[in-house]
Formats: structure tokens, sequence, C-alpha cells
């Protein structure tokens, strides 16, 4: 705090407790300030959001996105990343009218727009793992790109979202969903952010490598070499990794 | 003109275009979240990714605005209004201090829009901003469309209210649209939404007559148009420009 400035302290925390209360405020100039202030947030987050928006109508969007952030206002003035919780806080709410699917398709974009925003790095080209000694690969630990991001799904998220990506939601009378499940790595290896479907086994491989072991406990993890070596092969191709290096070399 | 906390994050797209952009024209830097009104002091981390916009992109023109919209943890996207009081100008030079001493450069200090007073303030606006600019050395933006709502909707005369600044320190000015309150009839909402209105462009023409050619910009960042549009909006605001240059050249 800056010294003498006690009383102006509280006044301002009075000010902004009224601005995120959920009555409104009648008194000048406030009126206008909060009204600017919830737009503006309600905006970002149809504009982070644009899929969850679209599956509950704007309204309702609007409506739950004004509870959420009520119970956590954004910590940040730049609002391209708000509503970084927003997925796990549709999870726990009971969403009016909602397909079960939203919140995983609210975490989707979230990954989407963090994936987007993420710093860019060089991925490894696949063949660079011939580089290293046959009988030590094992002990190799995988660096992956900061953008890479992981879902899995009981429901074809993919393919929602995909429509909703495209002009195609709008052409079609009736949409028929698959029934399955998705696992799903999110990454922009250069300047366009891309949405892949994985195996089960990629996911899984992919979900503890991120904990820094080492390839040989991974695939170990992950049902043995033989099983899981396609799965490895795949996630090198599909340019998620930066780098691979022994643990404890930096 | 581009906001600081549009850039502050790490993605590589968004900075190649800039660099691009600044290795033919000069940047200015202008902050929406510095917050130098806020009695709870800066935010260190909010300061620190400001100061690696501006040390990356070495701008022409750096600024912010005289208002708060940081208490807490919790950041506004909004522009909130102060008191003019001793203590409120203590808080907002010791703020302008430390970010100026961060940045080894002055900054340039934003005229606020206002919709209300906010009780009896010992000091009027432009008695705070000569003090501001008086103990941190730092110069003035002059939003011509904020000094103009702001004048229609506290009731006084803009003119007078810019012979009361040090007008000499001003080193950008922004032109904007703004639109009528949908419930208070006379009252002038600052929304960057449209063309800046004709008294508003007569209001820069006699700014001009004041102090000469600022660097000038046209703030249309909601629903913005088509590029040729904005090119039209900037073609007024430089033609009035190049009316007062010439009128000196003539004299």
């Amino acid at each position: 705090m800056r010294p003498d400035a006690g009383a102006l302290l509280a006044h301002q925390h009075q000010i902004a407790q009224s601005l995120l209360a959920e009555a409104p405020v009648y008194a000048m100039p406030w009126r206008v300030h909060r009204n600017t202030i919830w737009h503006g947030w309600v905006e970002a987050m149809g504009d982070a959001y644009p899929i969850t928006k679209a599956l509950i109508g704007p309204e309702m969007f609007g409506t739950y996105a004004r509870r959420f952030l009520r119970e956590t206002p954004p910590k940040n003035a730049a609002l391209k990343l708000i509503g970084g919780e927003f997925s796990s806080w549709i999870a726990g709410h009971a969403i009016e009218e909602a397909p079960p699917y939203l919140a995983d398709i609210a975490m989707l974009e979230r990954l989407w727009l963090e994936a987007f925003h993420a710093p860019d790095a060089d991925v490894m080209p696949p063949e660079m793992i011939g580089q290293f000694d046959p009988a030590r690969v094992l002990d190799l630990t995988v660096e992956f790109h900061p953008s890479i991001g992981i879902i899995a799904s009981d429901y074809p998220i993919d393919v929602i979202f995909d429509l909703h990506s495209s002009e195609a939601i709008e052409q079609a009378d009736r949409i028929s969903l698959p029934e399955r499940g998705v696992h799903i790595a999110v990454s922009r290896p250069g300047v366009e952010v891309l949405v892949a479907a994985i195996s089960a086994t990629s996911f899984s491989l992919i979900t503890i490598l991120l904990q820094g072991v080492t390839l040989g406990e991974a695939l170990d993890h992950a049902g043995g070499l033989d099983l899981a070596l396609p799965d490895l092969q795949s996630i090198l191709a599909h340019r998620l990794i930066t780098n691979l290096k022994f643990k404890g070399n930096t | 003109m581009i906001h600081a906390e549009n850039y502050f994050g790490a993605s590589g797209a968004h900075h190649r275009a800039l660099s691009a952009i600044a290795d033919i024209c000069p940047i200015s830097v202008h902050g929406v979240g510095l917050s130098i009104g806020s009695a709870q002091g800066l935010d260190p981390d909010h300061l620190e990714a400001f100061a690696n916009v501006v040390k990356r992109y070495q701008p022409t023109l750096v600024s912010e605005h005289l208002a708060w919209n940081a208490i807490g943890t919790v950041k506004f996207p909004d522009l909130l209004p102060l008191r003019y009081d001793d203590v409120a100008l203590a808080v907002v030079i010791a703020n302008i201090d430390q970010i100026q001493g961060r940045l080894g450069r002055t900054i340039l200090i934003e005229t606020p829009a206002r919709y209300d007073a906010l009780g009896q303030d010992p000091l009027t606006e432009a008695e705070f901003i000569t003090a501001m600019a008086a103990r941190t050395g730092c110069g003035l933006l002059l939003d011509v469309n904020n000094i103009f709502l702001t004048a229609q909707n506290l009731r006084f005369d803009p003119l007078d209210y810019l012979r009361a600044l040090p007008l000499h320190l001003t080193g950008e000015i922004h032109l904007a649209g703004h639109d009528p309150d949908p419930l208070m009839p006379g009252l002038l909402i600052d929304t960057h939404r449209g063309p800046a209105a004709d008294p508003v462009l007569g209001l820069y023409k006699i700014v001009l007559e004041m102090i000469g050619p600022r660097p000038t910009l046209i703030e249309w960042d909601n629903e913005t148009p088509s590029a040729e549009i904005l090119m039209l909006e900037a073609a007024k605001a430089r033609d009035l420009m190049m009316q007062k240059v010439n009128q000196s050249h003539a004299a």
C-alpha cells in the first residue's frame, strides 16, 4: 500500500465489492462502469468459448459466465486468456439444458486458446530419434512443445469441435454424432493450432511422459515396448516433441 | 499504437507481426492495466511485463491512464475514476515515479472520461494533472473525446479546462467516438465504436491551434469498421493537422 493511502484503499475495496456484487448499482458514475466491466468480461468469455456459447445459447451463456466470474473475478487486465477454470466450473455445476459434453468442449476450447498464445518452439524431426544409441533410447526423457494440451472425453468432442469450427453446423438440419469417446492432443507446432485425435495409449504415454519419466518407464506403464511403440512413433509424427534428452542432462 | 497488455504473452506470431510493423514505422505503446491510481501500489508482475514490451519494441511514445482498475487480486476491464485530493495525488505520483524509474523514461498520462463527479473534490482535474506532471515530469496524452464528453457530462467549458492544463507537455492526442447513455438523457459514454463526432473534431482543431500538430490516434476498437473507413477517419484528422501546419508556414 502507498503511504497514508489507507482510506483510499478502503474506498477502492468498497467500490470493487459493489461492482462485483449481483445487485445492480444505481449510483453514478459506478452504474456506467459496472455495465462496461460486465459487458467486457462476458464478451471476452464468449470470444474465448465460442462453441460453449453456441451450445447453450448466448443468454444462458451470459448468465453462467457472470456467475463464474463473480466467484472467480479475473486477475489479469488482458482479457485474451479470461476464464481459465471455466470448464471445471461447468463440470461442478448443474447447467440447465446443457449437453453432457459441455465441460469437455469448454476444456478443448481452453486448450486451443492456450496453444494459440503459447510460446513458439521448434519441433523435433521424428527421424532424430535415430541419432541416439539404440541401447540407451529407453533412458531418454521427452520435452514436449510448450503449446501441448491433452484431453480425454466420453463424447466425440473432436467431431463437435470440427462442426462448430466450420460452416457445416449452419448447413446441417440434423447432425448424427458417433457414439464414442475420444482422446485429443492440441498443439501449435507452427502458426496454426492443431487438434488431433490420438490413441488412448498415446494419451497415456503423453500423460506420464509430461511427469518427466523416461521412455522406458512410460512404455512399461503403457503395456510394454511392443504394444506401445507404434503410439510413441505416432506422438513423434504429430510434431508434439521439441527435444529428447537423457535424464539429468540439460 | 498498440495496447501493451496484448503483447504480454509469449506467442511468437503476435510478436513477429508487431516486429515487422515496428521495423517500418514508429510505435506508441499504450497501457490499460498498470492502474496508476491504485492505492495498493502497482502489480510488480504487470510492470515487468509492461517494461519487457517497451524494451523489446523501443516505442517512440509510452502512455497510461489517469485511473485505477486493480484492487486486491481483481483487475477490472475499465478505467475507474479517482477523487482529486492530496491522497490520490500522492498515490498517482508514487506509482508514476515507479513506472518511469523502471522504464528509464517518462510516460504520457491520458486525460480521463468522467460520467459524474465523486463529491466535492478539493482539486480540479486540471490542478491535479498539473501537479502530477510537475512532480513526476510525465507528459500528457490529450484524449479530445474524453475532454469533450466529460465537459458535457460534468457541465464545464472544455476551453477553460484546456487553458488550465500544461498543454505544452502534450505528446499524443486521441480521437474517438462516443454514444448517448440509454438511461440518462444528455449523458455521453466513451465507447470507441464509431467516428469522432463533429464537435470533437472541432475541439481537436482548437487544440491544434493552441499547441500545434501532435501524433494523433483514431481509437475505434469496438465494432471496428473496414480499413478504408478507418483510413478516412485518419485522413480527417490529418487534414486538420495539415491546415494548421500550412497556416503556420503562411504566417
